[in-house]
This record gives C-alpha cells, sequence and structure tokens, in this order.
C-alpha cells in the first residue's frame, strides 16, 4: 500500500521531478556535438565487393561534419574516435556522456544481404523494443524504493532522449531529401545498443549500403560526403531553432 | 522387507510424475499437429529487405521441446523455399552461410538460450538493418512456434554477445518484434 500511494506520488511530480534531474522534456541549448565514426581498427565494419571499408568512410564523413560544426555554427564537437583504431562501444559511450553531450550522432554505412538494397537508412532509438532492462518491481523494502525511484527517474529521462532523438532523425530525413533527392531514405526505430545507452538524444545514420556498387560510387565521392555532412549539419541547426530559442547561424 | 517395498513405490510415483510433466511440458508447447506432421512458421526477409515475412511448412518433430527448437532452427538456415507471387522470387535467408545452432537450453522463466556457432557473427554482412533482420528471424519464429517461450537469448560458441554485428544489443534476452512483420497484404513495395 505504502509502495502505491508512493508511485502514484512520483507520477504526480513527474515534471518537477524531470526539472530536478535535469532532464527538462524541452531540448536545452546546444553547446556539444558527440560525433561517432562507427567501426574502426580491427573492426572493419561492412565491407564492399571494391575493398571499400565502412569504418573508412564513416570517419571521413564524421571529420567533415565536425570541421562544419565548429567553423559554421561555433559548437563544440566530439568525436569518439579521430583515427583507425578499435573503440569498444562501452568507451564511446562513456566519451559521449563524459564529455557532456547535447547530441548524439553516429555514423556507418548500411549492409543487406542482396547487392540490389540501396538507400540511406536513419534510425532512432526504439523504446519499446528489446530486453527487459529494469526488470520487475515486486519488493517493499526502502532499499528497493530507492532504486524504484532511480529506475523511474531514469525511464523518464530515457523517454525525453527518445521523443527528441526522434524529432533529430525526422529532421535529418528532411534534410537529406533536399540535399540529396535523388537517394532512397529509410526512416526506421531500432534497438541500437548505443543509442540506448548514452545520456542525450541521439541518431544513427548509414549513409549508403557498402554492399551496393552503385552506393559505393556515391560514398567515394567527395562531393556527396560533403553533402551528407551538409544535411547533418543543418538537421542540427533546424533542431536549435524548435521552441523559440535562438537560432544558429 | 516393508522399507524396501516403500522405497519402491516411491521411486515408482517419482519417476512416473517425472515423465507426466515432462509430457505436458511438450504437450503445451509444441506446434500443433496435422497428420503427424507439425505446423511451423518461419521468418524470412521480404525481397527489399525491409520487412521479415512469414512462411509456412510442415515438417516432423520429435518429443522434447528442445529439440523440436533444433528442428525448427534447422528449417529456418535451410531457407525460404516459396516463390513469391509478386516476383517467383523465393524471400531472403537472413542467417549467414555456413551458420548453425550448437543447442538450446530453456530456463524455468520462459528465456530461451540458443547457441549458434560463430560463423554467425563473422560471416554476417554487417549493417544495423541486416543485423536486426537476422536476430529478430530468429527470436520471432522461435516466439511464435513455441508460446511457453517468451525471451531468447541468442550465444555464439557458448558466450554472451554484445551485439552480433556492432549494433543491435543482444547482452539481454530479446522478445518478440512485431513491427517489423508484415504479411503480404500490409507489405510495402
Amino acid at each position: 500500500m505504502q509502495k502505491l500511494f508512493f508511485l502514484f506520488l512520483l507520477i504526480l511530480l513527474q515534471p518537477l521531478l524531470s526539472y530536478a534531474a535535469g532532464t527538462d522534456l524541452k531540448p536545452s541549448e546546444l553547446k556539444t556535438i558527440i560525433i561517432d565514426p562507427g567501426h574502426g581498427g580491427s573492426d572493419k565494419g561492412g565491407e564492399g565487393s571494391d575493398g571499400i571499408l565502412e569504418k573508412d568512410v564513416a570517419l571521413q564523413i564524421s571529420q567533415s561534419l565536425k570541421n562544419k560544426i565548429i567553423g559554421r555554427i561555433k559548437l563544440n564537437a566530439v568525436m569518439t574516435r579521430d583515427k583507425d583504431y578499435d573503440v569498444p562501444l562501452e568507451k564511446r559511450v562513456t566519451i559521449a556522456n563524459t564529455s557532456n553531450g547535447d547530441l548524439f550522432i553516429s555514423i556507418h554505412t548500411g549492409s543487406a544481404y542482396s547487392d540490389e538494397i540501396s538507400g540511406i537508412w536513419i534510425y532512432y532509438m526504439d523504446y519499446e523494443a528489446g530486453g527487459d532492462e529494469f526488470g520487475e518491481i515486486d519488493t517493499d523494502d526502502i532499499e528497493d524504493e530507492k532504486k524504484d525511484v532511480d529506475m523511474i527517474l531514469k525511464d523518464m529521462a530515457r523517454s525525453s532522449y527518445v521523443n527528441e532523438g526522434t524529432r533529430l532523425s525526422e529532421l535529418f530525413q528532411k534534410n537529406l531529401t533536399d540535399i540529396i533527392p535523388d537517394q532512397k531514405l529509410i526512416l526506421k526505430p531500432a534497438p541500437i545498443s548505443i543509442l540506448k545507452d548514452v545520456n542525450m538524444p541521439s541518431v544513427l545514420i548509414e549513409v549508403g549500403n557498402i554492399t551496393n556498387s552503385e552506393d559505393v560510387k556515391r560514398m567515394m565521392d567527395k562531393e556527396y560526403i560533403n553533402k551528407i555532412a551538409d544535411a547533418i549539419l543543418n538537421s542540427i541547426k533546424d533542431y536549435s531553432r524548435v521552441n523559440g530559442r535562438e537560432s544558429l547561424k | 522387507m516393508r522399507r524396501y517395498i516403500f522405497i519402491l513405490i516411491l521411486l515408482i510415483i517419482g519417476i512416473g510424475g517425472y515423465f507426466y510433466l515432462i509430457e505436458r511440458h511438450v504437450e503445451k508447447s509444441a506446434p500443433p499437429e496435422t497428420r503427424g506432421k507439425s505446423n511451423i512458421v518461419l521468418y524470412f526477409s521480404s525481397n527489399d529487405e525491409e520487412y521479415l515475412v512469414p512462411e509456412f511448412r510442415q515438417i516432423n518433430l520429435s518429443r522434447h521441446i528442445e529439440g523440436q527448437i533444433l528442428e525448427v532452427m534447422e528449417e529456418l538456415i535451410k531457407g525460404s523455399t516459396v516463390q513469391q507471387p509478386d516476383n517467383g522470387k523465393e524471400l531472403v535467408n537472413v542467417i549467414p552461410e555456413g551458420a548453425r545452432v550448437n543447442g538450446a537450453r530453456l530456463g524455468e522463466d520462459g528465456t530461451l538460450f540458443l547457441d549458434f556457432s560463430k560463423e554467425l557473427k563473422e560471416r554476417h554482412p554487417g549493417g544495423s538493418w541486416a543485423e536486426m533482420m537476422t536476430i529478430y528471424s530468429i527470436v520471432d519464429t522461435i516466439i511464435k512456434n513455441f508460446p511457453d517461450i517468451e525471451k531468447v537469448k541468442i550465444l555464439i560458441e557458448g558466450k554472451e554477445i554484445e551485439t552480433l554485428a556492432g549494433h543491435i544489443d543482444t547482452r539481454l534476452p530479446l522478445t518478440e518484434n512485431k513491427d517489423i512483420v508484415r504479411i503480404d497484404n500490409e507489405r510495402k513495395r
């Protein structure tokens, strides 16, 4: 009974608790963008038939994006790797969270079983799918209630990040359509590990399928890489414009 | 003498009870049977590799659930055999070539531990969506055929893996993903 009352109170106080936890449902002012070039080092990621590697394409686009973020919109940009070396997923999450990132953008290429499948894939965190991380609440002692509060606060924060990440992914879709109208674009929710673990809104983009020869041609073209980076930059700018905040130049 | 008879009776009751419980468990978990063969459903990828699509098949299944699981997974690994009416192609098999199931163990809480050979990871083409398709082709096939199984934990050579190809979290047991499945009249063209 005591526990039910406690949980009911928590629900009533949700907005206040969100604010206290620093997880206001509205996005905060952007200061630092985390760029995560997928794979690296011994982890090559996907591999094209002509030897092109996912880890190299991801790094190239990430570096272009970093330069644009620093040069054009004067924000901090932190990369989870800036050269070709191994970085475990856990380390990437630590880098993102300890750098106090406001947005997390993971850059990859896609792969398919058929070499005919082409396109850009954008993923936002799927809140529902995946494992049962938090387990069941079934005990009554005070220690467990403290854990429950932590879990509920974490869950509320995560819900906010998912909403904001979804919005950012939609902006990716809009801006990529504007800049690269001839490429097929697919927007999907997915229980991607790194999107779930970072404490900020997150999006993962696969800039083309490395198993498709036409996509590989595009990804080897500097102009295409430049366009992808521009579309992501414009998405960050659009994201910062919401809720009457001062827009980035 | 009476003591020996008593122990014998206890043993008979114990062994009988054990087999009765196992029999009930298998009956409850097994897919429905038709003329000696059982109807099973397998999930393969649509030809555009955006969705999983069910394919139905009839196979002979053994009596015990863990054997049945291996038999259903063998069918999944064999791949699709039905041509699609719209393009004459079979559905796409999203289990990498050479991958096989080493074993299956059902936990008491309805979690199935399914151990694959290293090829499932090593020969995976990569990519988030290809990884999603492989994982949920396995998970959804298991959960749809065995209603008592609620979650599936994928292992590689007996060990937990963080991800199969660098993206989707496989540290925790996974539940059925209905959103990734399309039946014929709902599929995107």
